[in-house]
């Protein structure tokens, strides 16, 4: 339950001056706000009117015309107009704030609007046998490679087990293919490679296949 | 802006040169809310340790993955059906819509960590730096003054440059497992990591092979060499 402790925190008020001492004004009132943008417009046209090119403009007119008609009509119009729901001098605020401070936030905080848009540049993946298929790749011994995939090899091999040893010799080098399928084998294999030995990697189907 | 990444091989990032090279491994997750105060203690312990043991610069990565509830689906209906499975055809069909229906609205989320090892030499006090040029052989100070002082293209690196990174990496592999289950990101996980950085919130990125086993795996021992034939652009 909320206690409401003033009806000025429900309701928009509108203050209006119905008299002066004695002198009952209009029925309907005349309204306070609509007297501070009257006097708001006088002192407008009073600093206007001491302006050099606007000044010789607004000479021209008759002083009632110029100080107390055209202020008043100004007023009445601006007091009667609501623009989405909101008194003139607040959507005015609010446009004026909208259009002179920054639109672009970042992390909560204003910051200058972006000069344009920042694309990142290519970024170039080489493969180091991670992937799931067989990529173009060739490896100098000594050393060993784990091979997981089904696979042809061509090549010097001795073969024990799950372990294939390239063969010690001149040029020594072994050829891995992927098989059609690929399938990740039940037993890796190990292939063991001498010192100087090479095992050239062909791609499997469709590595060459850039992302995007 | 400047790119915030030059090139990746393997599990190697190089980020704002080559020179800037950083390691990328993932670790194993689990949940620790059915741990005691000491198991839960002691994982902490376990990552400070790492932290401690690794002397470089490291990043943590902690992010989640979409679980796909139609990829289990899928997979699900292609598992050949035992011949138990088939004489309870209707049983099988009903317990797979019943476990869908349950997975579909409990926004299953799958959690990732990474970790990135700075492979750059960590930068001492003078004195330190002074004793550690004195300790290293005329071959080395030759490296070292061939690395800063290249005469050929900067944007070039040679197989045995990129074979000493994955060395390093390598290294910081093994001091990182000796506290937690570690292994070297692939490709396709960086990959992963990359373009979910672009798609954030809109979606799961698909990368092919994501969750299929690695082909092959090369022994490093800083003899051998591995030279890539073929690259992969992420555009």
């Amino acid at each position: 339950m909320t206690e409401i402790r003033s009806y000025r925190r429900v309701f928009d008020l509108e203050r209006r001056i119905y008299s002066v001492d004695q002198l009952r004004l209009n029925p309907g009132g005349v309204p306070l706000r609509g007297l501070a943008y009257f006097l708001a417009l006088v002192a407008l046209a009073l600093i206007l009117g001491g302006l050099p090119l606007v000044g010789a403009l607004s000479a021209s007119l008759p002083w009632y015309l110029r100080d107390v008609l055209l202020p008043a009509a100004a007023a009445t119009l601006l007091g009667a107009v609501r623009i989405e729901g909101r008194a003139f001098h607040l959507a005015a605020h609010a446009l004026l704030r909208h259009r002179l401070r920054a639109r672009t936030y970042a992390g909560g905080r204003r910051v200058p609007a972006s000069a344009g848009r920042w694309y990142p540049r290519e970024i170039v993946l080489l493969p180091d046998g991670s992937d799931a298929r067989l990529r173009k790749l060739r490896y100098h011994g000594p050393g060993a490679a784990l091979v997981c995939v089904e696979h042809r090899r061509r090549g010097r091999a001795a073969e024990r087990g799950a372990v294939a040893s390239a063969r010690p010799g001149l040029r020594a080098a072994l050829t891995l293919s992927q098989a059609a399928a690929g399938r990740p084998l039940p037993n890796a294999q190990v292939i063991v490679l001498p010192a100087g030995a090479k095992l050239n990697v062909r791609a499997g189907r469709g590595a060459a296949r850039p992302s995007a | 802006m400047g790119a915030p990444l030059s090139f990746v091989y393997g599990n190697c990032v190089f980020a704002a040169g080559l020179d800037d090279a950083w390691a990328a491994f993932a670790l194993e997750t689990s949940s620790y809310a059915w741990l005691s105060e000491e198991g839960k203690r002691a994982r902490f312990l376990a990552l400070v340790g790492a932290l401690e043991t690794i002397e470089a610069d490291v990043q943590i990565l902690r992010l989640h993955r979409r679980w796909d509830v139609n990829a289990y689906e899928r997979t699900l209906r292609a598992q050949p059906a035992s011949p138990l499975a088939q004489a309870h055809v209707q049983a099988r069909e009903r317990y797979i819509t019943e476990q869908l229906a349950r997975l579909d609205g409990a926004c299953a989320e799958r959690p990732a960590l990474f970790v990135l090892v700075s492979l750059r030499d960590p930068e001492r006090d003078v004195a330190s730096y002074v004793s550690q040029a004195a300790a290293a052989t005329p071959g080395q100070w030759l490296a070292a003054l061939r690395r800063a002082l290249p005469l050929g293209d900067r944007r070039l690196l040679s197989g045995r440059e990129l074979e000493r990174v994955r060395v390093r990496a390598d290294q910081a592999h093994a001091r990182l497992s000796d506290y937690l289950e570690v292994r070297p990101a692939r490709g396709v996980e960086l990959q992963w990591l990359v373009r979910r950085a672009f798609c954030r919130a809109l979606g799961e990125p698909l990368v092919d092979g994501l969750h299929e086993p690695r082909a092959l795996l090369f022994e490093r021992n800083g003899e051998a060499m591995l030279a890539p034939l073929e690259a992969d652009v992420l555009r």
